[in-house]
């Protein structure tokens, strides 16, 4: 019986061998350096020979004056860029999805995946300029009648300029995995619906979306990991003394304390309360989702 | 399928090509802003005086990134990279995905597996550990530092199962019972009804070894063994002028402008996907004819 | 959840444990070349024991080291990085020494591959590392102490320069009074003062005179701001253009020099030691005028967000007409304002002052890094000979330049080619270029320079100044407006520039406080000046920097500085 078995899924385990043994290779050794979390490490002194200093590096920084601050701009950037970053590109897809014209259709597809391109050193630049006081947005704002907007130097402000920035340079690249997961829709679902009388929303509703469902969790779940990842280029290159209220991120004040030379042992810490955080997230999601809806998500 | 074409339906289609031209030109205009900065003298863009138009047009800019005879050099390190890279990271990316794509109860170990993956994703050593290990399996200074350290992209593995799981379990049964192994259903029925998901994945991982840099520049031990995206970052990188006290220094750094330079970069960047994306695009709409046919 | 598979836990520590003793082996390895090593210290000299500064290895000795390349440097056809290259070729040839490359890096990774290189145990035998990899290092037993050597073989110049313009670097890399790297040296520290640069043009046109006090500069901001003095009818110019930074290019230190403040470096005060400047009274006076200065428009109302490039946009498209600027700023200036507008005439001036006494600028020290000899290697002077022939070419032999070779090994074809980047020894020791030049002018004599200034003598003295592409070179060497004059008087007097007393590396609360420090800092200035936040913020501010660590971090410092004045 067991033989039997083991005969039937042999070609499942020869298939996955290769992967297997790469990521152990690449992946798993490697990640021996979480110990240096623990330690206080200098690289002349090795992995073995380092002292070890047991939690200290992460009650340093969770003893850091600003660090409650900067934990909720990090929270708050990551889930509003984690809420935007879904339905903007499911939106975008699925007006898509109604475009007829194929030529129109690859045409905008292609456009509005450039952004992507755009590192965000240049991105910076562009953006200093039109949401400057003088810049091309406040002339607009002003020709409105309303009152000009400190975009990059307001507290109220610069979330937003970070969160709408970084969903408008990365929406283009997830829309492509929805108009993916849309052509795998069975089009006899449709033609079904339409004898039924469905109008176009009615089908949207009851079969496009739920067959965009394993994807959109899919999703979903895997961006909860970024939790605590606001975007460290993103901010570095955007942010400025009167904005650390509001947009100094967990990311960018261990940079600073990087510069200062403490690096190792704190950004590993760093790194390992972040991946902690991520796997209890993705952890969850994926047996919430087994539990209720009886689906495995990957 | 035909469609009624009620007032409603005119006015929704009406008002959504209107947002998804202004949606384009939001993304396209910047793009063009780009592309004029690159064009442009460096005085004027300086002085902030570009806009849409290259002013005091000018190609000085893509000419600095391809002056040096290390940008062809690059380019075919590059070429060489995309190539293999994007072939083993698709070979892996299918012979991974099918088995997970399956349910328990056809294979046990399944789970263990799924998170065997996952987990890499969540958790890293670090710069230090990594470095370490890729010079102990003595791949330093050669092509296959850039390729096999990430030749498992489990993101797109964990997409394409899903994408897997979604074909019609029915094909599957049939093909079993006329005797079809594994590696047959892979070959001949998943690979050709999941052309949509691997034109995505397929564009992600080219864009991917197209534009990463990083691991370039630690892994390779010379600029000539760079890829053309290691290559540009070290000769878009100006340091700040405002450090130094020399001013002869200062002026060599003066004869070019990081922002010229990286804006030509960006559109070097770009290559790819001007030249794979509309080839790749095709399959998005091929996959559903292919699914209805077989059905 | 891996228990399942026998083999991968087996596999894991086979490999894990190869890694770690290729770890430990680092170690080891070090421990099994001490004898070699103390017996190295004994007669540090060797068969080339003739303290000549340029002797010759013979035979020729090969030296493995690392280089930090920069991807904008270009060079004549047939040379790259890893050719046989003309600073190779001099090592080989001059010294007898035969370079062989480690690794080449983008020197925006230079740090990280050293780092990953020291980690891995694999180190060269002469690399250039930061102070905190050096204090490791030493921490570690794992470089040589070049006392010895460096005293039996740095050339006349160098000494005579560390004695006095280097004196500080050459401290930051003694340990227990031991010399145990060489440091790339950064120059002379007050190099880096800032000066005020103003439209001289502007100044003019509204009739305005020279500010020399902190009262004339507002007045002539105010003018700047509300008399258009570009005359296009718009009120788009600005005042004083400062970055939210407190030292270098563009930012605000100059200003708050003038108030006899001096930011970011430790001073001394009276019987109480070292000092933070950052913290202290004339600080709070400065602030208070700039939140003045900003409230009536002054200066630009995004001012915390901007930084250089910005600043610099601003000069060139002609709308910012005063800011504070090390010499470099003269570079941006000619290259891109004058070719924008020939008619804009640029004036470096001396810092205003609040009150009768003079201004002084205050710089830090800086150090570009360090030369290290790897323990155990035979001929640690090797280093520092390679220094001596870096500097005798691109510097010369003495004040006036004798032998130098400028045009071939530093600036290749009128400058069109960064040669010295090629060398993995390097260093930046003060030159009297703008001195020689400018007194060879004033004579009409150019025949006492060396072949490198009697070019720039016949630039200067063969153009008006008319001549966009020659501009800076003949604008610098104009003493009425010259930022290089202004910097030779403030260093000509005997305490005219306030230097960092402190240059011990990071201290252990520094480590770990500092950053967060600075970050407070710079986040109270900035909104004390944009209003954000009263003037009196600066009290609470100073309070929590003693009680966050401050009052420790000034403990460690003045230690030092006992220890080593």
């Amino acid at each position: 019986m067991f033989k039997q078995k083991w005969r039937q899924e042999r070609s499942n385990h020869i298939m996955l061998l290769p992967g297997v043994v790469f990521l152990f290779l690449f992946s798993y050794v490697p990640m021996f350096g979480i110990i240096i979390s623990f330690q206080k490490y200098y690289p002349t002194k090795g992995f073995l020979d380092s002292e070890w200093v047991g939690l200290e590096n992460f009650q340093y920084i969770f003893d850091l004056p600003d660090f409650s601050r900067v934990l909720w701009n990090t929270v708050f950037i990551a889930t509003m860029k984690i809420i935007l970053h879904l339905i903007v590109p499911i939106v975008t897809a699925l007006l898509l999805n109604e475009i007829r014209s194929a030529l129109f259709k690859r045409s905008v597809q292609t456009l509005i995946y450039l952004p992507y391109f755009l590192s965000w050193v240049i991105l910076a630049g562009i953006l200093m300029d039109i949401l400057s006081l003088k810049g091309i947005v406040n002339q607009m704002i002003e020709a409105l009648g309303m009152q000009s907007v400190f975009f990059l130097g307001d507290n109220n402000w610069f979330p937003w300029t970070l969160i709408i920035s970084d969903t408008w340079k990365q929406f283009g690249f997830d829309t492509i995995i929805y108009l993916a997961a849309l052509t795998g829709i069975n089009p006899t679902l449709y033609e079904a619906a339409v004898i039924d009388g469905a109008n176009r929303w009615k089908q949207t509703l009851h079969i496009t979306l739920p067959g965009m469902a394993p994807i959109i969790v899919l999703m979903m779940t895997l961006s909860l990991g970024n939790v605590l990842n606001a975007g460290f280029d993103q901010v570095f290159n955007l942010y400025s003394a009167p904005v650390l209220e509001s947009g100094d991120i967990l990311d960018t004040m261990i940079y600073r304390i990087g510069l200062q030379d403490y690096q190792f042992s704190v950004s590993a810490a760093l790194g390992l309360f972040k991946s902690l955080v991520s796997f209890v997230l993705v952890s969850v999601s994926y047996g919430l989702a087994y539990r209720f809806a009886n689906y495995r998500i990957f | 399928m035909i469609t009624r074409t009620s007032w409603s339906r005119r006015s929704f289609n009406l008002v959504n090509y209107a947002i998804l031209i202004l949606l384009s030109a939001l993304c396209f205009l910047p793009i063009v802003h780009v592309l004029a900065l690159s064009l442009s003298s460096k005085i004027q863009v300086t002085a902030g005086n570009v806009l849409f138009w290259p002013r005091e047009f000018t190609w000085a800019s893509y000419e600095y990134v391809a002056s040096q005879g290390q940008f062809f050099r690059s380019m075919g390190i590059t070429l060489q990279r995309v190539v293999l890279g994007t072939v083993i990271n698709l070979a892996l990316t299918l012979l991974c995905a099918y088995p997970l794509s399956k349910e328990r109860g056809d294979f046990r170990l399944r789970s263990v597996y799924v998170w065997y993956f996952v987990i890499t994703i969540l958790f890293g050593g670090g710069l230090i550990p990594w470095y370490l290990t890729i010079k102990n399996l003595d791949l330093l200074n050669s092509i296959w530092a850039l390729v096999l350290p990430g030749a498992v992209p489990v993101f797109n593995i964990i997409l394409l199962l899903n994408f897997f799981r979604r074909l019609p379990k029915e094909m599957n049964e049939s093909a079993r019972i006329d005797g079809a192994g594994d590696w047959r259903i892979l070959l001949s029925i998943y690979i050709p009804l999941s052309t949509p998901a691997l034109a995505t994945i397929t564009l992600f991982t080219v864009v991917g070894h197209w534009n990463s840099w990083f691991d370039g520049l630690l892994l390779m031990n010379s600029p000539d063994r760079y890829p053309l995206s290691s290559y540009l970052q070290t000769v878009i990188t100006m340091p700040d002028l405002s450090k130094f006290t020399d001013p002869e220094m200062a002026r060599v750094y003066n004869l070019i402008s990081d922002r010229t330079t990286r804006a030509a970069q960006v559109f070097v960047g770009m290559l790819p996907i001007l030249l794979v994306y509309p080839f790749l695009q095709r399959y998005f709409i091929h996959g559903i004819v292919l699914g209805s046919v077989k059905e | 959840m891996f228990g399942k598979k026998g083999w991968m836990p087996l596999l894991a520590v086979v490999l894990a444990s190869s890694l770690l003793s290729a770890c430990s082996d680092n170690n080891g390895g070090n421990e099994g070349k001490k004898p070699v090593v103390t017996g190295g210290n004994e007669s540090p000299t060797g068969e080339q024991g003739d303290g000549n500064p340029f002797g010759k290895f013979d035979p020729p000795l090969t030296v493995k080291s690392v280089l930090s390349t920069e991807g904008w440097a270009t060079f004549p056809e047939g040379e790259t990085w890893d050719n046989d290259n003309r600073w190779t070729k001099l090592y080989r040839e001059a010294l007898g020494i035969n370079l062989k490359w480690d690794w080449m890096v983008d020197s925006t990774q230079y740090e990280n591959k050293m780092n990953v290189s020291i980690a891995s145990g694999d180190i060269p035998d002469i690399m250039r590392v930061t102070k905190k990899q050096l204090t490791q290092l030493v921490e570690a037993d794992m470089v040589e102490d070049l006392t010895g050597v460096f005293d039996q073989y740095a050339m006349p110049y160098l000494k005579e320069q560390v004695q006095d313009a280097l004196a500080s670097a050459q401290k930051m890399a003694t340990y227990d009074g031991k010399l145990m790297a060489i440091p790339h040296y950064g120059g002379d520290p007050r190099d880096s003062l800032v000066t005020l640069y103003i439209r001289a043009d502007w100044l003019k046109k509204l009739n305005l005179k020279e500010p020399t006090t902190i009262d004339e500069l507002v007045q002539v901001a105010e003018a700047f701001v509300k008399q258009d003095p570009d005359e296009n009818g718009k009120a788009d110019t600005l005042g004083l253009g400062i970055l939210s930074a407190t030292m270098g290019g563009g930012a605000m230190g100059g200003f708050l020099n003038g108030y006899h403040a001096y930011p970011d470096i430790w001073i001394e005060n009276g019987n109480e030691g070292l000092i933070y400047g950052s913290t202290t009274p004339e600080m709070k006076s400065a602030l208070g005028k700039l939140q003045q200065m900003y409230k009536d428009g002054l200066i630009d109302r995004e001012f915390g967000t901007k930084d250089y490039n910005r600043l610099k946009e601003d000069v060139v498209s002609g709308k910012l007409g005063m800011f504070y600027g090390t010499i470099s700023e003269s570079a941006l200036i000619a290259a891109d304002l004058i070719k924008n507008d020939p008619d804009a005439s640029w004036k470096a001036l001396p810092l205003p002052s609040v009150d009768g006494n003079p201004a002084k600028p205050n710089v830090g020290v800086t150090v570009g890094g360090f030369y290290v000899v790897k323990k155990g290697f035979s001929n640690p002077e090797a280093a520092v000979k390679m220094m001596n022939l870096f500097l005798q070419k691109v510097y010369g032999e003495d004040k006036e330049g004798t032998n130098n070779d400028l045009q071939v090994y530093a600036w290749a074809e009128n400058a069109k080619y960064a040669m010295h980047v090629l060398s993995p020894v390097q260093g930046y020791i003060k030159d009297y270029n703008y001195n020689l030049v400018r007194d060879a002018l004033a004579a009409g004599d150019p025949s006492g320079l060396n072949e490198a200034l009697k070019k720039t003598y016949d630039v200067v003295s063969g153009t008006d100044g008319s001549d966009p592409d020659t501009w800076q070179q003949w604008w610098i060497h104009q003493p009425e407006v010259s930022p290089f004059e202004i910097r030779v008087k403030y260093q000509e007097q005997p305490d005219g520039v306030v230097i960092d007393k402190y240059f011990g590396g990071a201290t252990k609360t520094m480590e770990e406080k500092m950053s967060t420090l600075l970050t407070m800092q710079n986040e109270t200035f900035v909104k004390i000046i944009m209003g954000a936040a009263p003037i009196d913020e600066f009290d609470n501010y100073v309070s929590n920097w003693k009680k966050l660590g401050g009052d420790q971090i000034t403990q460690e410092v003045n230690e030092w500085y006992e220890a080593n004045r």
